[in-house]
């Protein structure tokens, strides 16, 4: 019956090592695809993408001459028997309680008590082990610490250990002890055994050709996106494809052209105006931001069409009857002390309008896209991030970073600190306007009991609503402190380490490496007694609330802000 | 009475000292992670005790049933030893022939493996040159050999447990302070009933009996869901 068993066994034995090679070839083939897409979706550019593949061949060529050989595979091992090695005398340490790097019965029984001693599931509930349980348990560890004493004396050496077989290296204790490239030996492609760069290169980059469809060597998430078919991130680079992509579509349907064929056309945007308002506009409440108009006589009728990512409160002064229409392509607009004729025209501009102004204002392609929505070369253009006043001349126009009216707080210290983080977004402050002035064209508008942003926040500090926690320190997110920079040649490199490769002199961080994030540690605030919160507290204005038992939650949208019980108090 | 009695709780549940509140939300939220079968009906105290109980007697390391000042210290050598042998293993795999000797070309071959990793640059990922890669290999292998005290090239395993060993004693002034805030100790306090310096398994199961009855409003013998959520 054996004989008749092994032979069935040696028999189907033949075809099952034939299956095992070809699956794990299967296997290897799939990691190397799933890599390259991987490298792939994580690279901008193709160069980027050649870099991040090429180092995973790099780290497994050890041996000192180029390309992947069985020299280095067998190094690859060593590192990994190493790995094993390492972990063998590791556990074996742990148990070293007086250092003599061997273990005695004695000091294995308190390591093999604690395990014995604690709760066993049974199911899905926990039991307590008995006295007798514990002691049977301490034994059986004891036994197994002890296993590698060959030589019987009680005690376990180094040597001993050592002549274990190695089981697997510590998960988490050495991160090089796998190779990188597995899929490598499929890549010899000429069979000489050695895995050259240009052969280790052959499925990416042929992956990469199929991707970059325009062949410019930009791997943009859109030609990404028609690759894999997923949806596009919402991020800086799709807003760039996105605009690409809006330069190359005719712009149709958007008519600004003046009612008036004579008017003079000014666009104004931003992203937010220069001062808060204490209004809120629209049917959710967002916070207004104030900007001044300031409108010199002229014969010409004015046509206004204004372009700003927050709600705005124009005041118009100077000449405001010249003012014959206004149009906003991005967020509602309210008017104070508007003209006493009628507007032929106003409110959101119609068709495909929507128009982001707060780059350059000298950017050309900003002009021709105003210039063909208006038909008109001569509109007067005033933007920037932040705009406080216009002041319109004959052909161009004066901007502005104040205004008059910023409310001065007789605030104490702890609520001046925070009304200090609001004069960072608006230099201009604060502008309390009374409603009655603010004409919103039926664009719902009310006076919140606090005032928006950190303005309200110091309001609610000032009267004892809120209690201030950590300083509002700006948080540079770059860490300065963990990387140093690293010239070679043009090309500056961020490393973590590497002092003596530090270029000397030092470098100014911001310069080497333009548009990197800094960002701010949100706020955190206690909450004493019954509030509301500001409006406004999403993205930079965030804040995080600490509610103490027994006080009620706050009244209105806290925004993107974090309220948290309050354990600490 | 209650607040000695619920940190007595937390620190059986593992939460250390987070929680010196009773009623803190902290405690239930560890209360119900560690026992989370109370959530569905309830739990017998009867049941539960003996579990909280053997929870802390895996501190009863020093073979005499109870818990005393010298499971504490045991404790304390005991940690220091797994950190030593931790940061043995870490240095070992240098070792790639098994000699339990670090030689400067081991620690540098390992370290090529590291030092191949893209370089973050202003131009998205750039490849490092073999000169670049050597560079960074040698330094940190430069870390590596950093214990080799004498200066020949070699790390020996007497070089290595020197370079090790002073990073993982407790100083002898902190011990003190270790000691006492050891969970050991902090139970002990609160269990020791007769005062002799050791909470025996008897005292250990009567005190945290005693701790559950109290959270068992209603007294018939079972955690329920509302009894526990009254705690907050």
């Amino acid at each position: 019956m054996r004989g008749v068993g092994s032979l069935v066994a040696g028999l189907a034995m033949l075809p099952a090592v034939a299956l095992a090679q070809n699956a794990r070839a299967v296997d290897l083939a799939q990691q190397r695809d799933h890599v390259v897409q991987q490298v792939l979706t994580g690279s901008d550019t193709v160069a980027e993408a050649r870099a991040r593949w090429l180092a995973l061949m790099l780290a497994d060529d050890l041996d000192g001459t180029p390309g992947l050989s069985d020299h280095d595979r067998l190094i690859r091992e060593a590192i990994r028997d190493a790995a094993a090695r390492a972990a063998l005398v590791g556990q074996h340490l742990r148990n070293d309680l007086d250092g003599d790097l061997t273990i005695s019965r004695d000091e294995v029984l308190p390591f093999a008590r604690s395990l014995a001693a604690r709760p066993v599931w049974a199911g899905t509930l926990q039991v307590a082990p008995t006295d007798g349980q514990i002691a049977e348990a301490t034994a059986t560890v004891v036994e197994q610490l002890l296993a590698a004493d060959s030589s019987g004396d009680g005690v376990v050496t180094l040597a001993e250990v050592l002549a274990l077989p190695p089981g697997d290296p510590s998960p988490g204790a050495t991160p090089w002890d796998r190779t990188r490239a597995p899929f490598a030996s499929l890549l010899d492609a000429d069979g000489d055994g050695i895995v050259t760069e240009a052969e280790f290169l052959v499925p990416l980059l042929a992956a990469a050709a199929r991707m970059d469809t325009n062949g410019d060597g930009q791997l943009s998430r859109i030609e990404r996106q028609l690759r894999s078919n997923r949806p596009v991130p919402i991020n800086r680079q799709a807003r760039r494809d996105q605009a690409m992509l809006d330069a190359l579509m005719p712009r149709r349907g958007c008519n600004l052209a003046p009612t008036l064929p004579d008017a003079q056309v000014v666009a104004i945007g931003g992203y937010e105006g220069a001062a808060l308002s204490n209004i809120e506009l629209g049917r959710k409440g967002a916070p207004a931001y104030v900007v001044d108009l300031v409108i010199p006589p002229d014969p010409r009728p004015l046509a206004v069409l204004l372009s700003f990512q927050q709600p705005v409160i124009l005041r118009l002064s100077g000449a405001p009857d010249r003012l014959s229409e206004i149009r906003t392509l991005g967020a509602s607009y309210a008017l104070v002390n508007p003209p006493k004729r009628p507007l032929l025209r106003a409110g959101f501009a119609q068709g495909p309008c929507k128009l982001n102004m707060w780059r350059t204002p000298a950017d050309g392609e900003l002009r021709e896209t105003l210039s063909s929505w208006t038909g008109r070369s001569d509109v007067v253009i005033a933007a920037g991030y932040t705009i406080g006043t216009v002041t319109l001349g004959a052909d161009g126009a004066e901007v502005g970073n104040t205004l008059p009216g910023s409310h001065q707080p007789d605030f104490g210290p702890a609520a001046m600190a925070v009304w200090a983080e609001m004069l960072r977004y608006n230099p201009a402050g604060l502008i309390v306007l009374d409603p009655a002035t603010v004409q919103s064209s039926g664009m719902p508008k009310f006076v919140p009991p606090v005032w928006p942003q950190a303005a309200g926040l110091a309001q609610l500090v000032e009267a004892g609503a809120l209690t201030p926690l950590a300083d509002r320190s700006v948080q540079d997110m770059r860490d300065a402190d963990q990387y140093g920079v690293l010239a070679i040649g043009e090309l500056k490199y961020r490393w973590n380490g590497g002092d003596d490769l530090l270029q000397a002199g030092g470098l100014n961080y911001t310069q080497e490496s333009p548009g990197r994030w800094i960002g701010r540690a949100p706020a955190r605030y206690r909450i004493n007694q019954p509030m509301t919160f500001p409006a406004g507290m999403t993205g930079g204005h965030m804040a995080e609330f600490l509610l103490p038992q027994g006080v009620p939650e706050p009244e209105g949208d806290r925004g993107g802000s974090r309220l948290r019980p309050d354990v600490v108090q | 009475m209650w607040k000695t009695g619920c940190l007595g709780l937390c620190l059986a549940l593992g939460a250390g000292g987070a929680c010196a509140e009773p009623h803190s939300p902290e405690a239930m939220r560890l209360l119900w992670r560690s026992a989370g079968h109370v959530r569905a009906s309830g739990v017998m105290i009867a049941d539960f005790a003996p579990v909280l109980v053997a929870t802390l007697r895996k501190n009863d390391v020093d073979g005499v049933p109870g818990l005393s000042r010298a499971d504490a210290e045991l404790q304390l050598l005991m940690s220091q030893a797994s950190t030593r042998a931790q940061q043995i293993e870490h240095l070992l795999v240098n070792d790639l022939d098994g000699d339990l000797q670090i030689h400067r070309a081991e620690a540098e071959t390992v370290a090529l493996i590291a030092a191949s990793e893209p370089l973050r640059s202003t131009v998205g990922a750039v490849l490092p040159d073999p000169a670049q890669r050597q560079a960074i290999a040698r330094r940190i292998a430069d870390e590596v050999m950093a214990a080799d005290s004498d200066a020949d090239g070699v790390v020996s395993m007497a070089e290595l447990y020197a370079f090790v060993v002073p990073a993982t004693v407790v100083p002898a002034e902190a011990v003190a302070a270790k000691i006492a805030t050891s969970e050991v100790m902090r139970v002990l306090v609160l269990a020791d009933a007769d005062g002799d310096g050791t909470a025996s398994p008897a005292e250990l199961a009567a005190w945290v009996h005693s701790v559950l009855s109290q959270i068992d409003t209603d007294g018939d013998g079972r955690l329920s869901v509302p009894e526990v959520r009254a705690m907050r």
